[in-house]
């Protein structure tokens, strides 16, 4: 269980940083505060314990409160993984990149950028990608109000979730 | 020279479906190549939101719709594992014999893509007369050629049908012989090693850096394999071998590791490997139920889980976040072409435009997945 050692001697080495560990469905789950995200990031890539070569996926969700952000990094070295979170307030999300630490951060960091608004700082591609470019709002929050139409062309109001 | 932006797409014949392609030339070199994503965005994420556990069911099939199977199995694996259920013996062989078939007409679909980029025609109708096959299976099967929904939550849709297992394995018997057919068309052709040797090299480091998976990340010899790694369905007790790509540079006249020529040969020898898995796996498929009974509507418990398998284009995954409701509060699907993306750009960078196409489609890149 190395991935487990690999977090509490994170832990130990960012003693505030590191405010949750959490084992879930066998898999390791570590809460960070963003203002660490660089110092993380660094550790996570280079620690011997650690060796996180590949960001597998890095997601967002809405949590209500905040905007979550989930990177899943996995040791192509020592085949263990890690599930790193980290909340954001959702006034204005900001997190440094991680582009410069893992590439693979670069078209999910965009993808994040413009479904939930959060702004990747020194992240240099451009916005929009998956979106129209004059899309209005971050659709995939959930207080986003659908649009009644795009382009002249209105569409229908079953747009709330259906009562079961 | 005089420079010029071409436009490149949005449908261009090295994928099977939209992709657009701004290409600063110098001469025939191409100096920077930009990629516009998303003519394909459907959405899917945010949709799922608003169904229910089981109606979401069908929608995956729609993510990668050229091996349906995979995605809906790595969403049928997520939820079971998020309310524990366990399914039965026997359908976790019959989500590996379909994973396997999907695997092999998937691959079979990739290289006549490739060899048309080539105008290596012949290959191009040996190809789809074979995944055709495979269709023809699926339709006995479960009545679908395409998009299945046969993997369901708690197992698969329907049981073997009648003369199902026959059929698979004339198949297998057919296809292995065959593929020496494509070894003489495409592999040992020295106009075909000619066109990819070389082309789009990425290196293991590269590759592991930008995020691939799958054929693309084992052909530039690293060995990754969730099959192996992953302990799903019964993989685990499955004799089979993962294909990387080939290390001595003088086997295949100049081919070198992580080349478009490597990306090829990964895949045609993987589909011999499902070959040996669909044999294993039939000649001893437990016997009992095909799937769990479950109610059409019912909550998952509260939880986060991220699960994965092995689709024909990589790491499939699917990350789940529910609130323990009668629909998922986020589904997320990482999807195995997305992070071809992050390196598509600068391997264009280094080539020229006649090796564009090649090397497009020797990634194997499916926009319906990449744009959701």
């Amino acid at each position: 269980m190395s991935s487990t050692e690999f977090l509490e001697g994170l832990k130990n080495e960012f003693p505030g940083a590191i405010t949750k560990i959490d084992i879930g469905y066998g898999q390791k789950f570590a809460e960070f505060s963003s203002n660490a995200a660089a110092s993380i990031f660094n550790v996570c890539s280079t620690n011997e314990r650690g060796r996180f070569d590949l960001l597998e996926d890095l997601l967002a969700y809405d949590s209500g409160d905040d905007i979550v952000l989930v990177y899943n990094l996995y040791s192509t070295l020592l085949n263990h993984r890690v599930i790193l979170k980290t909340s954001l307030h959702r006034k204005e999300p900001s997190i440094l990149t991680a582009t410069t630490v893992w590439l693979a951060a670069l078209s999910y960091e965009k993808e994040i950028a413009e479904l939930f608004g959060v702004r990747f700082k020194n992240h240099t591609t451009e916005i929009p990608f998956l979106l129209p470019k004059d899309w209005q709002g971050f659709p995939m929050r959930k207080d986003y109000v659908y649009p009644g139409g795009y382009s002249g062309i209105a569409h229908g109001s079953g747009v709330e979730r259906r009562k079961r | 020279m005089e420079s010029f932006e071409i436009n490149v797409g949005p449908t261009p014949a090295t994928t099977s479906g939209p992709l657009h392609l701004r290409v600063q030339t110098d001469g025939h070199r191409v100096v920077q190549a930009k990629i516009e994503a998303g003519y394909l965005h459907r959405g899917m994420e945010k949709v799922a939101e608003r169904m229910t556990w089981l109606s979401c069911q069908p929608y995956m099939g729609r993510i990668d719709y050229v091996s349906a199977i995979h995605c809906e199995h790595a969403y049928a694996l997520a939820v079971e594992k998020l309310c524990g259920f366990e399914i039965p013996e026997r359908s976790k062989a019959i989500r590996v014999v379909v994973s396997e078939l999907s695997r092999i007409a998937s691959h079979l679909l990739s290289i006549a893509w490739l060899a048309r980029t080539t105008n290596a025609s012949t290959a191009v109708m040996f190809a789809l007369r074979d995944r055709e096959k495979i269709c023809d299976l699926f339709e006995i099967l479960c009545g679908a050629r395409l998009t299945y929904n046969y993997v369901r939550i708690g197992g698969v849709s329907n049981d073997f049908t009648e003369g199902f297992v026959d059929k698979t394995i004339e198949f297998i018997d057919y296809i292995v012989p065959k593929l020496q057919e494509y070894h003489q068309l495409l592999t040992n052709n020295v106009f075909f090693i000619g066109r990819l040797a070389g082309v789009g090299v990425v290196s293991a480091s590269q590759a592991i850096a930008a995020g691939l998976s799958g054929p693309n990340l084992r052909a530039s010899g690293v060995k990754l394999d969730k099959r192996k790694q992953e302990d799903y369905e019964i993989y685990r007790k499955i004799d089979f071998s993962t294909p990387l790509g080939a290390t001595s540079a003088d086997s295949f006249r100049g081919a070198v590791q992580g080349d478009a020529f490597n990306r090829y040969f990964v895949r045609i020898q993987e589909i011999e490997q499902s070959a040996v898995i669909i044999r294993q796996v039939l000649a001893n498929v437990p016997e009992g139920k095909y799937a769990l009974t479950l109610p059409r509507v019912f909550k998952v418990p509260a939880g986060e889980i991220y699960v994965s398998v092995e689709s024909p284009r990589g790491t499939q995954g699917i990350f789940i976040r529910s609130t323990g409701e009668k629909y998922p509060d986020r589904l997320r699907l990482r999807t195995p072409s997305f992070p071809v993306l992050n390196i598509l750009p600068a391997v264009l960078e280094s080539s020229t435009l006649e090796d564009m196409g090649p090397l497009v489609a020797s990634f194997d890149y499916l926009p319906s997945e990449v744009d959701r």
